[in-house]
């Protein structure tokens, strides 16, 4: 009895959590990959290579030395 | 301190025109198109084609990050605030002697390119794409051509596509408007045509867009086509003719894409068009009205571009979440001074 009840107890949490995602704007689940997924405060941030603004190669670890902002964006 | 912002995959393609690129070139060209219609004196930093950072990050749109002088993450938000950045770096580094004022930026946003009218060929009428297409990822051949992509494939699955693999298609092909090119209608309709996959079935296999009564427009070839994929779920090769034409030149082009029917992660969300199909605004619309993309008189945070919406707190004087046009006569007015 106990086991049917939590099994029940599961697939009614299941079922939830299932509708609270279906709910989920797109900035909702972004954000919440974004908190899966996010270099965590603390953590070294990521070694890699990129481009200035013309092209020319910028690696983040140009990015040490003072404290430093990047902001991510695009034309749309 | 040092600020950048980072330029990375379209977080909503088709959104006045822009279209993703396929080369570095290409995305170097957006940054460039970025400076001209929203200058600021930050510098941008282009990830690679790859997207490699926009994913170590954590791959929402308008990330912020502060990296401390030992080159660790110090704070991070999935959505860039400016005043909760001012709060952060404050703690962290100490107060500012003299805080910068928008007024001082002098910032002036720029009209988007328009090669071309629009709003002469309907789009097709897909009022649930935004929810219910999902971006496919696709490879450009870039080797088996000897012009740029001037014009660039947009395709998306539906649901029951990418879950049971069999559903619906769409297919937009949209000029690039870095490129400055238009469609011309005294030549041949653009034509499209998938080349023979096994386990894969596509129809129309081969399609042409329609004949226009315009000389020449800039809207997009939309077509809509059903697939049933086998269990092996085979790439197919799709090739697209097309002229791409300017004032100076019109020249044939063919050129291929690979289509994979798994999403693209990095292919962003279009949004929902305004009644009435138009993807892009009318001759002589003002910054403001394409922004507005709901049609609701007011502009909210998500409505405006990331650099703009860095500001959006101190554009929207009267705090109510939203800007109005007064204030955005204001702002504007303030910034050329």
């Amino acid at each position: 009895m106990y086991t049917c009840v939590m099994n029940c107890v599961r697939v009614l949490l299941a079922v939830g959590a299932a509708a609270a995602l279906a709910q989920e704007s797109p900035r909702e689940q972004q954000t919440r990959r974004f908190e899966q997924n996010a270099v965590a405060v603390g953590a070294p941030f990521p070694k890699l290579a990129l481009y200035d603004g013309d092209g020319k190669p910028f690696h983040t670890r140009q990015l040490v030395g003072s404290y430093s902002v990047l902001i991510t964006g695009c034309l749309t | 301190m040092r600020f950048y912002y980072l330029y990375k995959a379209l977080a909503h393609p088709e959104l006045d025109g822009y279209v993703g690129p396929v080369t570095l070139e290409e995305r170097l060209m957006h940054v460039k198109e970025a400076r001209r219609v929203i200058p600021t004196a930050i510098p941008w930093l282009t990830d690679t084609m790859a997207n490699g950072l926009k994913h170590a990050l954590g791959d929402s749109p308008n990330m912020e990050y502060i990296i401390d002088p030992e080159g660790k993450v110090a704070e991070r938000r999935a959505w860039s605030d400016p005043d909760e950045l001012r709060a952060d770096l404050a703690r962290l580094a100490g107060p500012s002697e003299r805080v910068t004022q928008v007024e001082e930026l002098g910032v002036k946003l720029a009209e988007r390119p328009r090669h071309a009218p629009t709003g002469i060929v309907p789009r097709l009428d897909l009022p649930d794409r935004a929810q219910q297409f999902r971006a496919l990822l696709i490879e450009p051949q870039l080797d088996k051509t000897n012009s740029p992509f001037y014009v660039k494939l947009r395709a998306e699955a539906d649901r029951a596509l990418l879950r049971d693999g069999k559903g619906r298609l769409y297919l937009g092909f949209h000029l690039d408007p870095l490129y400055g090119v238009h469609w011309n209608n005294l030549v041949a309709p653009v034509e499209y045509e998938w080349m023979p996959t096994e386990g894969a079935s596509i129809a129309p296999a081969k399609a042409t867009g329609p004949k226009v009564a315009a000389e020449a427009d800039a809207d997009p070839r939309e077509f809509l086509a059903t697939v049933e994929l086998g269990e092996s779920r085979p790439s197919a090769t799709l090739k697209f003719r097309y002229y791409a034409c300017t004032d100076t030149f019109c020249k044939a082009v063919t050129q291929e894409y690979l289509v994979h029917w798994t999403p693209d992660r990095d292919g962003g969300r279009t949004q929902q068009r305004p009644a009435g199909g138009q993807g892009r605004p009318g001759p002589g619309s003002d910054p403001f009205s394409r922004f507005d993309r709901d049609g609701d008189g007011k502009l909210s945070a998500e409505e405006v571009p990331p650099p703009m919406r860095q500001r959006f707190p101190l554009i929207d004087a009267n705090s109510d979440g939203f800007v109005d046009r007064e204030e955005m006569r204001r702002f504007r007015q303030a910034g050329q001074r």
